[in-house]
């Protein structure tokens, strides 16, 4: 995924980062833009953090643009279970990421872009970033019905929000970063964050859903191509920089060295679903199993995505009941992990004597409690 | 010293408390990361502004909404005021901390909270000592009390080397009392630890892993196969020569997607064999054994998981390109975690194959209530006496 403007060409990204005036006219409000090549989201949130962490803002400003290939982002303090269908994103293979920044759920694809404006967390201004965003899409289409609300989201035609906005505060340095709707697949959208987990109860910021449209539904002309190029335009006029994009590789140790420690990082269980706050399950559901339907209760404490207690409350006798606590003891301390329960459960039936009838209800019984994860 | 919460960034009026990135008791230099706070959006780092140590965390961590200027914790200037706070409104955090006791010889029973009951061994299920996945101390700290790191010099012990039992693995005074060389039973009474014992034991020896539940279920279902079946074993070198050319000629027929391998011919002959030797294709049943007449072939595969054995169901009629497609398939499932149970339980044969990792032979256990296990280990080239002279 390149831009085809003929304005950007790609400059050593060492250069600028070890000395950023060199180049440019180093005016209050230096600064300059760069965009990944990469849609991998956890190569490109890597890049945030790596940013953040390194790059000294004091004198300058830096806009970051990328697109990523489908995938679910939750922020920092949320649980993934209560935001999206996660059974659903494994089966279409549509990544889960957890961001470092704070804020509700949000669906990327390559319809969407994602800006992120890196500031000192002095001058960090998130209204600024959004009205400039809106002033160059109403440059680039002045008819466009577009505005920021006060809770940073920016509206089409005063009811559709076609962007969200996150943001992350360090000690010195600062990120706000949001998203734009231009293309995306809205039916992809609404099922990957329209969650089927009952009974979860937790103190993780919940999302604010919202009416979605995309851009391109109100003006087939637009690209993706077009709104970066449009709003690189304006950070630039803004910032009174030349309007270049440098292309940076996410995976490019020479440029931003230690950037694949970060990327992994992001891409670990114990980032993505360990850092769940904690939560409990509390939901019931029914088996049917030859001609009667049976009634099954669970009850779960999860902490740090592990389970910390678990209840099963199954009919009485349906199952012999020391294999039961046995699974139950089993899944205590175990990840709530659709593979890990599948395994534990594989792997306990074996120890007990085969019998073509209790492996079938073993078998509903997990397949039931995997399910829920 | 009251610390209430501030306004982080310019339009915030309120905030969630996230995580606390400090215990009770640490100390807390100027510009330390203290607590995350989320607010509006933004994940906010809230730091220490002034020295001292962490008395007493009011809001626990996950309180959302919290006003601008509620108290928000404790920071004393001295350790030694730490424990006057313990029992200030008292909330969630098991305090670790003893009363500060006088001169150095420590009498064990000092501790005031009933958390420290727990023995050094963490059981799995226990709330005191989750066995995280992730490195225990983060970015290299070791989670300390300040008594028990004061307790740990005096007695020269290495604190890399004590196993922590406080929240979140954190090293007590209790841990480095009853700190011992690896093979003494849990819990001993703290006044018996010679410092001699303790100085013998060099710093770094071992590294304690965890073990996960799905470790242990799988440890203890194949020490039950290997204590309670009477395993005996059977070798045979099988000359592979026809069969690699054969793979060979196949490969360059067969379309491109399809590539034999040399197991998915082990499988096959496997399978046939047991069709002609039913006895080996059994499973004991307790009260009988069960001749199977169809050969399901477990497969095993190494997974981060563990050791899982998804089935080529039907091998003895299955082509080898059916074979390898299933193998290929199965595999790429177990490695991804996306296998269904239908597709792992069961199976009357096993078969396990070393042979890429050069291993020449192993023996392997037995998959209850399976009567047999293959075990095949790699090729090699070998001159064999002629017949004739022609070769």
């Amino acid at each position: 995924m390149v831009l085809q403007s003929s304005l950007k060409h790609c400059l050593h990204l060492s250069c600028i980062l070890r000395t950023p005036k060199v180049g440019f006219r180093s005016t209050a409000t230096g600064g300059f833009i760069i965009q990944s090549t990469s849609n991998d989201v956890y190569q490109n949130l890597a890049v945030e953090d790596w940013i953040h962490d390194n790059m000294n803002l004091e004198n300058q400003q830096v806009l970051f643009l990328w697109r990523n290939s489908p995938t679910v982002v939750i922020g920092r303090h949320q649980n993934p279970w209560q935001e999206c269908n996660v059974r659903l994103l494994r089966q279409k293979n549509i990544k889960l990421a957890r961001r470092r920044s704070g804020g509700g759920t949000v669906y990327h694809d390559l319809g969407n872009i994602n800006l992120t404006f890196f500031t000192t967390r002095k001058k960090y201004e998130r209204m600024e970033n959004l009205k400039l965003v809106v002033r160059a899409l109403k440059a680039l289409r002045p008819q466009l019905d577009v505005h920021v609300t006060d809770r940073y989201d920016i509206l089409l035609d005063r009811h559709y929000k076609i962007s969200g906005t996150a943001a992350k505060l360090g000690r010195t340095a600062a990120y706000h970063h949001c998203t734009l709707l231009c293309n995306a697949d809205k039916l992809v959208l609404s099922s990957a964050l329209k969650s089927p987990y009952k009974g979860i109860k937790s103190n993780a910021t919940p999302s604010v859903p919202a009416s979605v449209k995309n851009l391109f539904d109100k003006d087939p002309s637009l690209t993706c191509e077009m709104l970066l190029d449009a709003i690189a335009e304006e950070y630039s006029t803004q910032h009174q920089i030349d309007h270049h994009i440098t292309l940076i590789n996410p995976a490019d140790e020479t440029v931003l060295p230690g950037i694949n420690n970060k990327t992994k990082e992001l891409q670990t269980w114990e980032w993505v679903y360990g850092k769940t706050p904690k939560f409990s399950v509390s939901t019931c559901f029914n088996m049917v199993y030859k001609d009667s339907v049976l009634d099954v209760k669970v009850n779960m404490e999860v902490k740090n995505g592990r389970i910390e207690i678990c209840n099963i409350d199954l009919p009485r006798q349906w199952l012999p009941p020391e294999l039961c606590s046995e699974l139950v003891k089993s899944l205590t301390g175990s990840k709530f992990c659709p593979n890990e329960t599948t395994t534990l459960a594989a792997t306990l039936l074996r120890v007990c004597p085969q019998d073509a009838e209790l492996q079938s209800r073993w078998n509903l019984l997990c397949e039931n409690m995997v399910t829920l994860m | 010293l009251q610390i209430t919460l501030p306004a982080l960034s310019p339009t915030m009026t309120m905030g969630t408390v996230q995580r606390w990135e400090k215990k009770v008791g640490e100390k807390l230099s100027e510009g330390d990361l203290l607590a995350e706070i989320e607010t509006d959006k933004a994940t906010i780092g809230f730091e220490v502004q002034e020295e001292g140590y962490l008395a007493k965390i009011l809001v626990p961590e996950g309180t959302r909404d919290v006003p601008l200027g509620t108290a928000l914790c404790i920071i004393v200037e001295k350790e030694s005021d730490i424990p006057a706070f313990a029992d200030y409104q008292d909330t969630a955090v098991a305090d670790m901390k003893a009363q500060p006791p006088p001169p150095p010889p420590p009498p064990p029973p000092v501790m005031a909270t009933p958390a420290a009951a727990a023995p050094p061994q963490p059981a799995a299920p226990s709330p005191a000592a989750v066995p995280t996945a992730g490195p225990p101390p983060r970015k290299g700290r070791i989670m300390v009390s300040p008594l028990a790191k004061k307790l740990a010099a005096e007695k020269g012990i290495d604190l890399a080397q004590v196993k922590g039992t406080g929240p979140d693995g954190r090293i007590t005074k209790k841990d480095v009392e009853s700190f011992v060389p690896p093979k003494v039973a849990p819990a001993p009474a703290p006044e018996a630890i010679p410092a001699a014992a303790v100085a013998a034991a060099p710093a770094g020896t071992f590294t304690d892993i965890p073990i996960s539940n799905i470790r242990r279920v799988i440890a203890q279902r194949l020490m039950q196969s290997k204590q309670t079946i009477p395993h005996y074993y059977l070798s045979v070198d099988v000359n592979m020569g026809e069969v690699l050319v054969l793979r060979k000629e196949l490969n360059q027929e067969v379309s491109d997607n399809i590539k034999l391998s040399v197991n998915d011919f082990i499988i096959k002959a496997s399978a046939l064999a047991c069709l002609k030797v039913p006895e080996a294709n059994s499973s004991w049943m307790d009260t009988v054994i069960r001749q199977n007449h169809v050969v399901d072939i477990s497969v095993a595969v190494s997974t981060p998981a563990g050791l899982i054995t998804p089935i080529v169901f039907n091998a003895h009629i299955k082509g080898l390109a059916s074979i390898s497609k299933d193998v290929v398939s199965l595999a790429t499932k177990a490695r991804e975690g996306k296998l269904q149970p239908h597709e792992f339980q069961g199976g009357t044969f096993t078969i396990s194959n070393l042979g890429m990792f050069g291993i020449k032979n192993f023996s392997a256990i037995i998959n209850p209530p399976q009567a047999c296990i293959l075990a095949v280990g790699s090729s090699e080239k070998r001159l064999v006496p002629a017949e004739n002279e022609k070769g």
